[in-house]
């Protein structure tokens, strides 16, 4: 009875208090939401290197007044402007972005945080509002202090108009606003709606419309300070390397032809970063010579030399992909523990020491495809590409570019004639006005820095500068003809040079009519060029890379993704999985190559779509639903003055080389919230401290009162 | 309760104050003040031994050096540790994040 009579009452107290808990929850989220409006955000964020930190931080909730400046006329009011007596989040277009306005900004120590409108629907913030003329952020000679010429004094500037934003320290937070997708429409609406309230009301008639930050990065002064911390992560993702020839070996003395480009760019906000001129192009060239060469009436693999395609990753942060490469297949691997299976190696890591087949030695050419897509600012007109080697060793690769002109020229005949509807894009020699400017920021440098004497070629669209997109936010369209033409032209060049060097040529009209006939065989697939720069920019769902990766199975399938690199081992790398799949679908033998009884190999399907019942062998790869066999491999890409200790931390090796290693940050957001007052705010903090006081005196006198009244102790 | 130390006899607070005095080398020396502190409403107590003075004297001085090194370390530790290093994160309890 007393056992049933007290568990009834405990039930009973539960319920109780668990409706008290649900009823200030409720009440909390309620207010919580009549208060705030979350935001979607697109953060600058801290990053470090051996010597210093650059990026955005800040070490309180940040909070401002929304407040509107569209002209760099306004931003000289807004500085001006004594009545203006509260802190400001001063929303702004991206172009509007420059260090002076920054400086301008801060030293009114009225400034709380920046807002930029990267694209957006109200008229000051549309591409037709922008000026002519927009400068790269990037630095005068981006990465160049890890390049070839390092060392070399009075090294050219291929980015003269350089503003370096991106390597300033900010102590307050940066936010961009970009109209790409449903929700970040919706951010863009409410801060826009919120500043143009502001602004109607005179930023003086309170409740003003106020913005709250969060954006406390953890790491600060250095890499060595924060990775021994366990507060920053290295800057790096997976490179791809892929070859026809299933058997290259290190010591089969064939040498081999290198085609390269990078596959990742930076920009201030890295969820924005695309880089369609500053990396987009390149890799789609390299990706088109691929497909172009893949249909070789002459196997690839039979031929004189090697083909290897490289596609780096973290280039645009000092050449960590390529420069780790290079560094792995230049020293032997001392494998200290080896994996408990599979193959690799746990410590040194590696995924797998494939690699090795890649005699540096063996290396006989590199041909390089940096940004070739003609899309400048301002827009200019039909583009040129221009093929650069070393000034140190320009013996090395005079012959190569020979070649290259010769073929951008056209003269391999009637096989090489491009499409009629489009004006073939030159080709010329970057030095051909006499000036040596030496190899513009590229991977070829990382491999010219082992062996200075590779002939190399690096194919771009400019001759003394590289475009003002380079690392900007804004490089994210391309011109549907110049771009794709520039493309298609750098892709054919590359291939077809390519192509006769694998064969022994150097000359075009050195070629056997056999070979003539079988170079016809190289076309560059205008059709792929448009996809692939519509799928790595805009749309990841997209049918080339659906057929490879399932991407529309997702319940949310992915559509613009970022190109920058991101953090080692802890983010996805959805463009080189792409590149490796696209890679290995190219490259692969599928029938090309008949098996010692003059039959195809018989190709097995459905490893994908059916995969309880299809499974491939241990040698082969599921790639497209189909089994394959190929030598394309995946690797880590860092920077190379990074080392990875056999704990899996990290810690600077040589600081010298590049260090790049990004903060680890609490949750990041911004909220939107009326601010009242001063006065009034002034206000409330007098009637709750007057409150306080009487309610205090009033339990004291009625403890007093009751006490007498009811006579007890 | 204890007894308070008016009460206590000559020979029992210098057995305190001695105590205390030597407890301070332990790495105790709030000891010290708390030697001074506890004394003092009797230090003047005709029947008291030399002694306890004596003790009380160079607990004070004590503890007044300790209160400068350990006020010029903090100085140092706070202005210093971010620029020391592997050894100043060694020194430190709790490591401050975003600085």
């Amino acid at each position: 009875m007393d056992a049933t009579r007290s568990g009834t009452r405990r039930m009973l107290r539960r319920l109780v208090m668990g409706l008290a808990a649900f009823c200030t929850l409720t009440t909390a989220q309620d207010s919580y939401d009549a208060v705030y409006n979350d935001i979607g955000s697109l953060p600058c964020v801290r990053l470090l290197n051996a010597t210093g930190a650059i990026g955005c931080q800040s070490l309180n909730a940040a909070s401002g007044v929304l407040y509107r400046t569209d002209t760099l006329a306004d931003i000289q009011h807004f500085a001006s402007d004594h009545d203006l007596k509260n802190k400001y989040t001063v929303v702004m277009p991206y172009w509007l972005l420059t260090s002076s306005n920054v400086e301008t900004l801060r030293s009114t120590d009225k400034l709380s945080a920046i807002i930029a409108v990267v694209n957006g629907t109200d008229a000051a913030h549309t591409v037709a509002a922008r000026p002519a003329t927009i400068n790269s952020p990037d630095s005068k000679c981006p990465n160049c202090e890890f390049g070839l010429y390092a060392n070399t004094p009075n090294q050219y500037q291929w980015n003269p108009t350089g503003t370096d934003l991106l390597s300033q320290q900010f102590d307050f937070p940066i936010y961009a606003l970009n109209t790409m997708d449903d929700r970040n429409i919706m951010s863009y609406n409410a801060v826009i709606q919120a500043v143009n309230i502001n602004r109607f009301k005179g930023y003086s008639s309170y409740p003003l419309k106020s913005l709250q930050f969060h954006s406390f990065m953890w790491a600060a002064q250095d890499t060595g300070t924060c990775l021994r911390k366990g507060w920053c992560t290295p800057v790096g993702g997976a490179s791809v390397w892929s070859t026809p020839s299933l058997n290259i070996s290190s010591s089969d003395n064939k040498p081999i032809v290198v085609i390269s480009a990078a596959m990742d760019s930076r920009s201030l906000f890295h969820d924005l970063t695309l880089g369609v001129e500053s990396s987009i192009t390149g890799m789609v060239t390299v990706l088109a010579v691929a497909e172009a060469l893949s249909r070789s009436s002459i196997p690839l693999d039979t031929m004189q030399k090697h083909i290897l395609y490289t596609l780096f990753t973290a280039e645009a942060w000092g050449f960590s992909g390529s420069q780790r490469f290079v560094q792995d297949i230049s020293s032997p691997v001392n494998c200290i523990k080896p994996p408990a299976s599979g193959s690799g190696c746990t410590y040194p890591f590696f995924s797998d020491l494939d690699f090795q087949h890649i005699n540096p030695a063996n290396i006989d050419i590199i041909l390089e495809a940096g940004q070739v897509g003609g899309i400048t600012s301002p827009a200019g007109g039909s583009p040129t590409l221009y093929a650069h080697i070393d000034n140190l060793q320009p013996t090395a690769s005079a012959a190569l570019l020979t070649q290259i002109v010769q073929v951008g020229s056209g003269a391999l005949g009637n096989t090489t004639t491009p499409p009629a509807t489009n004006a073939a894009v030159p080709v010329q020699a970057a030095n051909g006005d006499g000036t040596q400017r030496g190899l513009p920021p590229s991977s070829a440098m990382s491999f010219l820095k082992a062996r200075a004497t590779i002939p190399t070629v690096v194919l771009t669209d400019y001759q003394k500068q590289m475009s003002s997109f380079t690392s900007q936010d804004l490089d994210d369209t391309w011109d549907p003809v110049n771009t794709v033409n520039a493309i298609q032209q750098a892709a054919s060049v590359i291939s077809k040079t390519a192509w006769m060097q694998a064969q022994g040529v150097s000359d075009a009209t050195l070629m056997t009519p056999a070979q003539q006939q079988a170079i016809g065989s190289i076309q560059v697939n205008v059709q792929l060029v448009q996809d692939l720069l519509l799928c790595l920019t805009r749309n990841y769902s997209c049918p080339l890379i659906d057929g490879y990766l399932n991407v529309t199975a997702s319940p949310s399938p992915p559509t613009r993704l970022p190109h920058y690199a991101g953090t080692l081992y802890s983010q996805s790398q959805p463009f080189s999985i792409f590149a490796w799949n696209f890679l290995a679908n190219v490259t692969s033998v599928k029938g090309v190559t008949q098996n010692a009884t003059g039959v195809p190999p018989p190709q097995v399907t459905g490893c994908s779509s059916r995969s309880e019942t299809v499974q491939c062998t241990s040698d082969q790869f599921c790639v497209g639903d189909q089994c394959i066999q190929t030598m394309t491999r995946y690797h880590d890409a860092f920077g190379v003055g990074l080392g990875m200790a056999e704990d899996n931390s990290y810690f600077i090796k040589d600081a010298s080389k590049p260090t790049w290693t990004e903060s680890t940050w609490d949750p990041v957001g911004l909220r939107l919230f009326d601010v009242t007052s001063p006065g009034s705010q002034g206000g409330e903090l007098a009637a709750g401290i007057v409150l306080t006081i009487v309610s205090i005196v009033l339990v004291v006198f009625g403890r007093r009162f009751l006490k007498k009244t009811l006579k007890v102790d | 309760m204890a007894k308070p130390i008016e009460k206590m006899g000559a020979d029992e607070i210098l057995v305190i104050s001695r105590k205390l005095f030597y407890g301070g080398f332990c790495l105790l020396p709030l000891l010290w003040v708390y030697n001074i502190l506890y004394i003092w409403p009797v230090r003047n107590r005709a029947d008291l031994s030399p002694l306890v003075r004596r003790y009380l004297l160079l607990s004070g001085i004590l503890a007044a050096m300790l209160f400068v090194y350990f006020s010029v370390w903090y100085g140092v530790f706070v202005k210093e540790r971010l620029n020391w290093g592997a050894r100043g994160d060694l020194l430190t309890v709790v490591l401050v994040k975003g600085v």
